[in-house]
């Protein structure tokens, strides 16, 4: 009966994916209060700083690519079925954009600022299948240096 | 080559607009990091073998699209944007465009 | 940056705004919950149907669709033709003592060319006895309650509601789409176990049948309830194994037996 195999991945991938998210929450933490003072900004249309001397713009990119566990999805599917918000795939996705921009901040710490960010999200499978959704965000933005 | 992703390059301007300029490309990793990534899948958290692989086609698109705006003669690409995009299981689509622009600084 | 700004930076790096504070797995017991009650609805009333449906059926609409679900592909031999001719005079005192049981089928005995111990009856009212259980089996009275459990079940109409009652919910079910291929294997574990339970129960009210029958026909039961402990020798299935099949345990049908001693 494969009903028992199914029972058993999702006990097994919640204790697995529960301990990995903490984790990487704990991590993210961490890095986001490192970088405290170097906050960035998603419009360049028009930012402060004319005034001053610039040193170097350089184009900053960071990507990752998530996914949920087997119990995310399968509670999921079940939600599905009554409607309402997934909310096991909302810290994946929270945790999937907040390392993204992370890894492009830390790129660029010598820099000033960062203008115009902007962050993608695409999935990676096809999600029709039923498979665990797979999920590559990439963020980008233009790191300015001043004098 | 500079390169921004908003409308002007700061301390600089505009001399001259060459067209927009793209670059393209998509990969898939091996079959054998695919199974990994698979199990991974199953457990949860980040799939360091499928994040390679897009820094990977993200480093060639954009490489490409410098290319193309060298040919034309720019010296930077300005409102660079990013598409990404799945083209099967295990293979991404990356394609980068910007408009290819000759900028001089600014006499201050 | 004042001491100020950096808190409330910190406050929003350390509150996930974005993600839910409902804890995830009470939310999942309680959707597991749902779909299970959901289930229990639409076998319930699938039960009520077919039973409404069979039990009010003309006796020529009940032969019909019984000689359509029956076939004549079970192999047969002529070993015990003493036993048979037995059986089949057993068999007239039983439909002579129930009315359920006259004017339908004529229910003819056969014996099956097969070892294991085993007796079974058709939709259409053919009864086949094994030869493994003509071989070893020779008191009347063990004979008597094989003969009536299975007449039990034609006079239930066990064969036809079961399959209205797989048709029915099979059908609701496929009404509502439960969407991935994950949910329909609990909903599948959960058909299971429900046939499972409607399968043991109608064995159930099969024994009671036959129980009234042997204390009616001997005034003991005790030859039925030699008859389940002979087949716990045979069988040595472990006793757990029971809770998947469509057979109540032999303990338990002694048990029910031991209860029913008296009418």
């Amino acid at each position: 009966m494969d009903f028992l195999l199914i029972i058993l991945l999702i006990i097994l991938t919640y204790f697995t994916g529960s301990i990995i998210e903490k984790r990487h929450f704990k991590k993210i933490i961490k890095r986001e209060k490192a970088l405290i003072r170097k906050p960035i900004i998603s419009y360049g249309k028009r930012f402060t700083g004319r005034n001053k001397k610039i040193k170097k713009v350089e184009l900053v990119t960071g990507e990752t690519v998530i996914s949920g566990d087997y119990f995310k999805n399968f509670a999921a599917g079940l939600k599905n079925f009554f409607g309402g918000r997934l909310t096991s795939f909302e810290s994946v996705m929270d945790r999937g954009r907040r390392e993204a921009i992370l890894r492009m901040r830390e790129k660029a710490k010598k820099a000033s600022i960062i203008v115009n960010t902007r962050v993608e999200a695409v999935m990676l499978n096809d999600i029709y299948t039923g498979s665990v959704p797979q999920c590559a965000i990439i963020a980008y933005g233009t790191a300015i240096t001043y004098e | 080559m500079i390169l921004t992703n908003i409308e002007s390059v700061p301390g600089m301007k505009i001399a001259k607009q060459l067209g927009l300029v793209s670059g393209s490309t998509v990969r898939a990793k091996n079959a054998i990091k695919d199974f990994g990534a698979g199990l991974k899948n199953m457990v949860g958290g980040e799939l360091k073998s499928y994040t390679e692989l897009l820094v990977e086609a993200r480093k060639e698109a954009v490489a490409r699209m410098e290319e193309q705006a060298k040919k034309l003669g720019a010296n930077a690409v300005i409102n660079v944007r990013f598409a990404t995009s799945a083209i099967t299981v295990g293979a991404a689509e990356v394609y980068a465009y910007g408009t290819a622009v000759i900028v001089k600084p600014i006499e201050v | 940056m004042n001491d100020d700004l950096e808190k409330r930076y910190l406050s929003v790096i350390e509150d996930n705004d974005n993600v839910s504070k409902t804890n995830v797995l009470s939310e999942f017991f309680f959707l597991l919950l749902g779909i299970f009650l959901i289930c229990s609805a639409i076998y319930f009333s699938a039960d009520y149907i077919a039973g409404v449906v069979i039990d009010n059926m003309t006796n020529e609409k009940q032969l019909k669709i019984e000689k359509l679900l029956s076939g004549d592909r079970v192999k047969t031999i002529n070993a015990h033709n003493e036993e048979i001719k037995r059986l089949s005079q057993i068999k007239k005192r039983i439909v002579r003592m129930d009315k359920n049981l006259q004017g339908k089928s004529k229910f003819p005995i056969y014996e099956a060319d097969m070892k294991e111990i085993n007796a079974f009856v058709m939709p259409d009212g053919k009864i086949y006895f094994t030869s493994g259980l003509l071989d070893k089996i020779n008191d009347e009275q063990i004979l008597t309650f094989i003969l009536a459990h299975e007449l039990g079940h034609y006079a239930h109409r066990d064969h036809l509601k079961s399959i209205g009652r797989q048709i029915i919910s099979a059908t609701l079910l496929s009404l509502i789409s439960f969407g991935q291929k994950d949910i329909t294997s609990v909903v599948n574990g959960f058909s299971f176990a429900d046939s499972i339970s409607h399968s043991q129960k109608q064995e159930k009210m099969a024994d009671l049948y036959a129980n009234k029958v042997v204390l009616k026909l001997y005034g003991t039961n005790k030859g039925a309830i030699d008859f389940f402990e002979f087949l716990k020798k045979e069988e040595k299935v472990p006793e757990f194994l029971y809770y998947i099949s469509t057979h109540p345990s032999n303990d338990a049908r002694i048990n029910l037996l031991k209860e029913q001693k008296a009418d």
